[in-house]
C-alpha cells in the first residue's frame, strides 16, 4: 500500500503529508478517548481524560486552520504506527480484570500517544519556520504546548492515584 | 486482535508486557538505525545516526538485564505501533528523490520512535519505583536519558543544518 499520491519532493510536501498524518491522529482519538473515558474508573482520569477530549476538538480545528493559511485542503494520511499505539489502547479493556490495572494500562497507552503527538508538533513547528511560516508554528505550538501538558498531567495522576492503588504482586480478591 | 497473550492482572505481569514491548522496539530499531546512517546525506546526521546504533545496543544489553533482575524471559510480542513506523520508513526512503528533503524525513521517523521510547521507558521508570524494584529503575532511567539525548541532538541538527537546507529547495 502506498502513503503517497506522488513524490515528495519539497519541504513543501512533507509538511502537508505530516499535517495529514498528526490530523488523522486527532481525529482517530476524537473517538478512542470517549471509549477510555467510558473504561476509567479513576475520577481524575476521567475529568483528565474528558479535559483532553476538549483539547482534541480545538486540536482539529488549528490543524484545518492551518491547511487553510497554506492554501491547501484538510486531508487525513493514515499510518499504521499511530494505528497500532491507538489500538493498543482501545484493546487494553478487553484484557485487563483489574479496574486499577486497567487504568494504569490506559494512562501508558494514552501517554504513548501524547509523546507521538509531541513528536509530530515538534517537527512540524521546526519546519514551518524553516519554511518562514511563524504564523502556522504558532497556531501548532499551541498544541504542542496542549500535548505536554496533557502528559504531565497523566503522569501525575498515575503517580499519585491510579499505580499506588493497583495490586501489585499477585491476584487480587477482586480480581 | 489481541496484543496480550493472557489476561493481565497485576502491575507486574503489565510491567513484563510493556518490558517486552519496548525489547521489540529496540531490536527494530538497531535494523532501522543501521539502515538510516548508510541513507542519510548529511555527516553529521549520519554520525548521529552511528552514535544512537550503540547507544541502542545498550539499550537493548540493559532491557535484558532488567529482564534478568525480574525473573522474566524475553518473549518476542507484536508491537503494531513500531511495525507501522519500519513500514512508513521504508515508503518514506522509496518517495522522496531529494537528499535533504529525505535527511529531514529521516529525522522525524527517528524522533518518532525517540518519543515513542521516551513514553514508554517514563511509564516502566515509574512503575518500577510502585513495584519497589529502584534497581530496575535505575537501569531503564539510563535508556530513557539517553532517548531524550538522542531526540534533543536530532532537534538541532534539523534545525542548525538539515531543515534549512532542505527549505531552500521549496
Amino acid at each position: 500500500m502506498s502513503q503517497f499520491s506522488r513524490d515528495m519532493k519539497t519541504m513543501d510536501e512533507l509538511v502537508n503529508h505530516g499535517l495529514g498524518e498528526i490530523y488523522y491522529a486527532e481525529q482517530r482519538m476524537l473517538v478512542a478517548l470517549p471509549q477510555m473515558i467510558g473504561k476509567t474508573t479513576s475520577a481524575r482520569l476521567k475529568a483528565a481524560f474528558d479535559r483532553h477530549l476538549g483539547e482534541t476538538r480545538n486540536q482539529v480545528l488549528r490543524l484545518e486552520q492551518v491547511f487553510q493559511m497554506l492554501g491547501a485542503e484538510p486531508r487525513t494520511v493514515t499510518r499504521p504506527a499511530i494505528n497500532g499505539i491507538i489500538m493498543e489502547a482501545e484493546d487494553a479493556a478487553g484484557d485487563i480484570d483489574d479496574k486499577r490495572v486497567l487504568d494504569a494500562a490506559l494512562i501508558a497507552a494514552a501517554q504513548a500517544v501524547e509523546h507521538y503527538e509531541i513528536a509530530k508538533y515538534g517537527t512540524l513547528i521546526s519546519w514551518m519556520r524553516q519554511l518562514g511560516r511563524e504564523d502556522c508554528a504558532s497556531v501548532l505550538t499551541e498544541s504542542l504546548r496542549e500535548e505536554k501538558a496533557a502528559d504531565v498531567t497523566l503522569t501525575n495522576i498515575a503517580e499519585a492515584d491510579v499505580n499506588a492503588d493497583a495490586p501489585i504482586f499477585g491476584v487480587t480478591s477482586e480480581a | 486482535m489481541r496484543f496480550f497473550s493472557r489476561d493481565i492482572r497485576t502491575m507486574d505481569e503489565l510491567f513484563v508486557h510493556d518490558l517486552r514491548d519496548i525489547y521489540h522496539v529496540e531490536r527494530h530499531n538497531l535494523h532501522a538505525l543501521s539502515l538510516f546512517s548508510e541513507q542519510a546525506t548529511d555527516p553529521g546526521l549520519k554520525a548521529a545516526f552511528e552514535h544512537h546504533l550503540v547507544e541502542t545496543r545498550n539499550h537493548l544489553r540493559r532491557v535484558e538485564l532488567v529482564f534478568a533482575m525480574h525473573d522474566a524471559r524475553t518473549n518476542l510480542i507484536d508491537v503494531p505501533a513500531i511495525d507501522g513506523s519500519a513500514q512508513e520508513n521504508g515508503e518514506v526512503a522509496g518517495r522522496i528523490n531529494d537528499k535533504r528533503v529525505f535527511d529531514a524525513a529521516l529525522i522525524a521517523a527517528v524522533q518518532a520512535v525517540e518519543h515513542y521510547e521516551i513514553a514508554r521507558y517514563g511509564t516502566l521508570v515509574s512503575w518500577c519505583r510502585l513495584l519497589g524494584r529502584n534497581d530496575c529503575a535505575n537501569v531503564l532511567q539510563k535508556n530513557l536519558e539517553e532517548a531524550k539525548a538522542a531526540d534533543h541532538k536530532l532537534t538541532n541538527i534539523a534545525e542548525s543544518k538539515v531543515n534549512v537546507e532542505a527549505t531552500l529547495l521549496a
